[in-house]
C-alpha cells in the first residue's frame, strides 16, 4: 500500500519566512546603520564648519 | 573620508548575489521534486544547509582575517574579521531556526539535544561572546588584537560542528556521504535535488561575499567618523 505524502506546507512557509525574513532584516539593518552614519557625518561637517567660522 | 559611492565591482557583485539567490529560489520551488516521505518541508533543506554553510564559511574567513591582521597589522583585516563574524552569526541563527522548523514534522519535536544541534548552538554562543567582549575593549589596537586571537581560537568550533554528525551518534542527517543508521529525516538526493542543492550553496556563497563587502564598507565609514569625532574632541 502506498502511503500518502504528508501535508507539510505550513512548515515550508514557516521555514522560508525565517530564512528570507532573517536575510531581509539583516540587509535592512545595514541600510539603517549606513543612513545613521551619513546623518552623523553631516552633523560633524556642520560642527567643523562652525569651528572654522 | 570614506568612499560613499558604491564601486562598480560591488554593484555587480550585489546584482549577482540577488540574481543567484532568486535563481536558487526558482530551482527550489520549480525544479527540485517533492520528497516522498517528508513532503514539501524538505525544500527547507536547500536554504537551511546553505545558511549553515555560510555561517561556517564566515567564521573561517574571520579566522583567516585574524591571522592576516596579526601578520600585517592592517586595520582593514580587523574590520573584515568583525564583519564576517556578524554575518556568520546571522546565518547561523537562520540555520538553527529553520532547522528547528524542519525538525518538527521530521523528528516530531522542535528541539532535541542532538550533537549537531548542540555543537551549532555552542558555536553560535562562542561568537556571540566575541561580539560582546570585543565591544568592551576601548583601545582599537587591543580590540583588533583580541578579535584576531579570539577568531583564530573560536574557529575550532567549526570543524567540531561539521564533524559532529560524522563521529558522534546522531539523528541529524549527513548531507554529503553516508549517514548514521539512526539518522531521521535522511533522504537520497535525485540529480535535480543535488543540482538545486549545489546551486543554493553557490548562491549563498556569492551573497555572503556581497554582504561582507557591504559590511566592511559600513565599518570603514563608522571608523572614519569615530576618528573625526576624536579629532574634534581633541581640538
Amino acid at each position: 500500500m502506498i502511503e500518502a505524502i504528508p501535508d507539510t506546507r505550513a512548515y515550508l512557509i514557516g521555514g522560508y519566512s525565517v530564512i528570507l525574513g532573517g536575510l531581509l532584516l539583516y540587509v535592512f539593518s545595514l541600510i539603517v546603520r549606513w543612513r545613521a552614519l551619513a546623518r552623523e557625518e553631516g552633523w560633524l561637517a556642520e560642527i567643523e564648519q562652525g569651528e572654522k567660522k | 573620508m570614506t568612499d560613499q559611492k558604491m564601486s562598480l565591482g560591488l554593484k555587480l557583485l550585489t546584482a549577482a548575489a540577488i540574481l543567484f539567490v532568486l535563481s536558487a529560489g526558482c530551482l527550489v520551488f520549480l525544479y527540485a521534486p517533492r520528497e516522498r516521505v517528508m513532503g514539501e518541508v524538505q525544500r527547507v533543506f536547500y536554504f537551511h544547509v546553505a545558511s549553515a554553510w555560510v555561517g561556517m564559511l564566515s567564521f573561517v574567513v574571520a579566522a583567516v582575517a585574524g591571522v592576516t591582521y596579526l601578520v600585517r597589522r592592517t586595520r582593514t583585516w580587523d574590520l573584515v574579521g568583525a564583519s564576517s563574524v556578524e554575518i556568520g552569526m546571522v546565518f547561523g541563527l537562520i540555520a538553527i531556526l529553520s532547522g528547528s522548523i524542519w525538525a518538527r514534522p521530521a523528528w516530531n519535536t522542535w528541539w532535541t539535544w542532538d550533537p549537531r544541534l548542540v555543537t551549532t548552538t555552542i558555536m553560535e554562543l562562542v561568537y556571540a561572546a566575541y561580539v560582546l567582549l570585543r565591544q568592551g575593549v576601548e583601545d582599537p589596537e587591543r580590540r583588533a588584537r583580541f578579535g584576531a586571537v579570539y577568531a583564530i581560537v573560536g574557529v575550532l568550533t567549526v570543524p567540531i560542528t561539521f564533524l559532529s554528525i560524522r563521529f558522534l551518534r546522531t539523528i541529524h542527517p549527513v548531507v554529503i556521504g553516508s549517514g548514521d543508521a539512526a539518522a531521521q529525516g535522511a533522504f537520497d538526493m535525485t540529480p535535480p535535488m543535488l543540482q538545486t542543492f549545489m546551486f543554493s550553496l553557490l548562491a549563498f556563497s556569492v551573497l555572503y561575499f556581497a554582504l561582507l563587502l557591504h559590511r566592511v564598507r559600513l565599518a570603514r565609514r563608522a571608523e572614519a567618523i569615530e576618528m573625526r569625532r576624536a579629532e574634534l574632541a581633541a581640538a
